[in-house]
């Protein structure tokens, strides 16, 4: 088409009509740590606007016809030009994700998107945590949250952590634990989240109206496992919901409608909370079903099979704290030293002997028993058997003191069955059978060598690896006990690890080389020693490899 | 010592797009238009807005009236802004085709794209080009599309990748629509005013 160009004489008239015409300037500033702030700073609102108050911000409108409620129109425009949702949320939008979000992890980060108070119930397994950090995320981005809390119980702070990590991680995140004098300094430190535990919430949040975790009203609070406030008169819960906030997530798999008093204190906690407000009390009557339907999204691993994949891994990482660190520390110390002594006459199995011993503190502390494996087996156990879920759970260890039978002696409240190759052959087989036949036992703790090859166990869609033996091809050859024809659920499997020990440093080494363990998928043969080279063994412990070892094959 | 390098997909490094959008009333005397600048992960970073009318339509041809219109209300967005967006986008069927070879010469990459179920007519001046993994299949470049391997080319693509060729588009209908929300409440009084100069 070809248009002439119009001289100014020929130009119509136009009339600019009146206001707004205007300018909204977003600038991202320059936030904590060097990260990028995610608020917003209005530079200008309009050339023929309302005069400029001192602090170049923009005065409201006090014309007498507009109502005392409206918004500020760059208020509204900082609201509706931020990037939707959706676009944010797309495998092919302008963020990454890690990993696929599935259609019920995406409608469960659309409700916590929209509610300022969500109880996210949904199976274990489902990704709660990765729904609810994806929603901080995009909330971050919208910059419609600054500031965040994620309480947490004590053993579930590393995990939080690496989800955080990946799933959000341009969010500056402050880890608030650890001695006093470090948590002051921790709850200082400018983030955009602070995750911390239960317990240092309660020691934080004092009756001081200035103490830190209690002085600013939060964008966003989140509670995972949330029934960790579910009695009402115990400090913690009394605290957390003093905490001021404009929205609250709350996160448990377990079903809270058998007790009243119990789901009453948990939705006490799910409501916003600012400062005047009075804390809600509920109580402990039939209303609130009404209300538990209202605040409540739960999807049963049932209800979304269609959209799980047939089995999920997945690695919990635990920090090792007291006495077992110490255990710990003091037997790698010891052996390190050992190992040194012995110079040129080391061996790979002085090496080996040191990691089994390591490994067998991971699981108990040989002094007192303690176990961070154990905390966390115990609580997911409690929401797994509370959702109707039963459980297998191997260990390469049969003893009383670090292995199955150790195991079996803490899990006594859930009645498991043991299954170690030290039975009988009869007594083997009326232990399959009972847990087979009969839906009141739960769990079934199996020694890896003799459970973890040739049974039917399909009735347990929960696999837990207490201690890893790191052949890919014997903990599959396990998990398909469970995940195998005839299973009607998605397995989800947990592999536990101690964060900065040497199961995590083997962890890394092996992760590197997952290529070779591809490789030799159906090589149930490969054990650690013929997995690393003499090297990677020795280096563990930062030791050089003897001479003589050097010109031997790995 | 650390080593100086440079991310070759930084975004701030990338600098921001313009969607320039043109909204005229069904009598095509009034128009209002935005100038939404983003970022290459679609954040939005300045917001221009302005509108005019177009007295007495029936004394002048329309298409005269409409190029006219939107030479001036997009040249007052373009004076108005501070961003210096280093592609500034607009949609085929908003904006004429003598916009950019005619009335106003760009100093950027400027294209016309059009929807994916209509294909724009496009002129001798502009340099046509199809994306091949984008919904939008037809931009019309004046004076030429971003060379292969440019800054200017790597931000298209960002935007391209991510859906976010024709969705700022939405988001500026929007906030033009939330802009000038009083008037659907409220008449406007049309009546010859002086014009302002922006």
């Amino acid at each position: 088409m070809s248009e002439q160009s119009l001289s100014a004489s020929d130009e119509p008239p136009v009339d600019w009509l009146g206001g707004p015409a205007g300018r909204l300037e977003l600038e991202p500033q320059e936030g904590p740590g060097g990260t990028v702030d995610l608020s917003w700073r209005l530079l200008r609102d309009g050339l023929e606007g309302p005069p400029r108050t001192a602090d170049d911000t923009p005065r409201e409108d006090l014309s007498p016809d507009r109502p005392s409620f409206q918004v500020p129109l760059w208020k509204r425009l900082l609201s509706l030009l931020k990037p939707p949702a959706e676009l944010l949320l797309a495998p092919q939008g302008p963020i990454e994700w890690p990993g696929v979000l599935f259609p019920f992890q995406v409608d469960g980060i659309r409700a916590l998107l929209s509610r300022d108070a969500l109880l996210l119930a949904d199976d274990m397994g489902l990704g709660k945590t990765v729904m609810a950090i994806a929603a901080l995320r995009i909330l971050a981005l919208q910059r419609q949250v600054e500031v965040s809390l994620i309480i947490v119980p004590a053993s579930l702070v590393g995990q939080w952590r690496g989800a955080l990590r990946a799933w959000a991680p341009e969010l500056h995140l402050s880890i608030v634990q650890g001695p006093a004098p470090e948590r002051a300094w921790q709850w200082a430190t400018p983030a955009h989240v602070y995750l911390t535990s239960y317990e240092t919430l309660r020691e934080d949040f004092t009756a001081n109206p200035q103490s830190p975790p209690r002085r600013r009203t939060w964008d966003v609070v989140v509670l995972d496992e949330a029934q960790k406030i579910k009695s009402r008169d115990a400090e913690v819960s009394r605290r957390c919901k003093q905490v001021f906030r404009r929205r609250t997530w709350a996160l448990t798999g377990t079903p809270l409608e058998n007790s009243l008093d119990e789901l009453a204190s948990v939705l006490e906690v799910v409501v916003p909370h600012l400062q005047g407000d009075a804390p809600r009390r509920l109580a402990p009557n039939h209303a609130l079903l009404d209300i538990h339907r209202t605040v409540q999204l739960r999807r049963r691993k049932a209800d979304v099979l269609p959209q799980l994949p047939p089995k999920q891994v997945n690695q919990v990482s635990l920090q090792v704290s007291g006495s077992q660190r110490e255990s710990y520390q003091r037997a790698e110390r010891d052996g390190v030293l050992q190992l040194r002594q012995r110079g040129q006459s080391a061996r790979i199995e002085n090496v080996l002997e040191l990691i089994v011993r390591l490994k067998q503190i991971c699981n108990f502390c040989p002094a007192t028993g303690q176990s961070a494996k154990l905390d966390d087996l115990v609580e997911r156990l409690e929401t797994l058997v509370a959702e109707g879920h039963r459980a297998l759970v191997f260990s390469q260890f049969t003893d009383d003191k670090h292995g199955a039978r150790a195991i079996a002696a803490q899990l006594a409240g859930v009645a498991p069955l043991l299954y170690t190759g030290d039975l009988s052959l009869a007594r083997r087989e009326e232990v399959i059978r009972m847990f087979k036949e009969d839906e009141r036992r739960k769990v079934l703790i199996l020694s890896l060598r003799a459970g973890g090859q040739g049974l039917n166990l399909q009735e347990a869609s929960y696999v837990f690896h207490f201690d890893r033996w790191w052949n890919p091809a014997v903990e599959r050859q396990a998990e398909d006990r469970s995940h195998r024809m005839g299973q009607e659920s998605p397995v989800t499997v947990y592999k536990y690890v101690c964060e900065d020990t040497i199961e995590q440093r083997i962890d890394a080494i092996l992760r590197s080389k997952q290529r070779l363990f591809d490789q030799v998928v159906d090589d149930v043969t490969i054990d650690l020693g013929s997995a690393l080279t003499h090297e990677e063994l020795f280096g563990l412990f930062s030791l050089p490899v003897p001479e003589k070892l050097r010109t031997e094959p790995a | 010592m650390p080593v100086p390098f440079q991310n070759v997909d930084d975004i701030e490094e990338l600098g921001p797009a313009g969607f320039l959008k043109v909204e005229r009333s069904a009598d095509g005397a009034m128009y209002r238009g935005a100038l939404f600048q983003i970022n290459g992960r679609g954040e939005p970073l300045e917001f221009t807005y302005n509108r005019l009318e177009v007295p007495r339509p029936l004394f002048w041809r329309r298409t005269d009236l409409r190029r006219h219109a939107e030479r001036r209300l997009i040249s007052s967005l373009l004076a108005m802004c501070k961003c210096e967006p280093r592609l500034l986008l607009c949609l085929a069927d908003e904006v004429g085709s003598a916009l950019f070879s005619q009335d106003l010469r760009m100093a950027v990459p400027a294209a016309r794209i059009g929807r994916p179920v209509s294909a724009a007519a496009r002129i001798n001046e502009e340099t046509g080009e199809i994306l091949e993994e984008s919904e939008p299949p037809n931009l019309s470049w004046i004076p030429g599309p971003p060379p292969e391997g440019s800054r200017d080319r790597r931000l298209l693509d960002r935007l391209s990748r991510y859906g976010l060729l024709l969705e700022p588009f939405d988001r500026a209908a929007i906030g033009l629509r939330e802009a000038y929300a009083s008037d659907s409440r409220k008449a406007t009084s049309v009546s010859s005013r002086s014009p302002r100069t922006v």
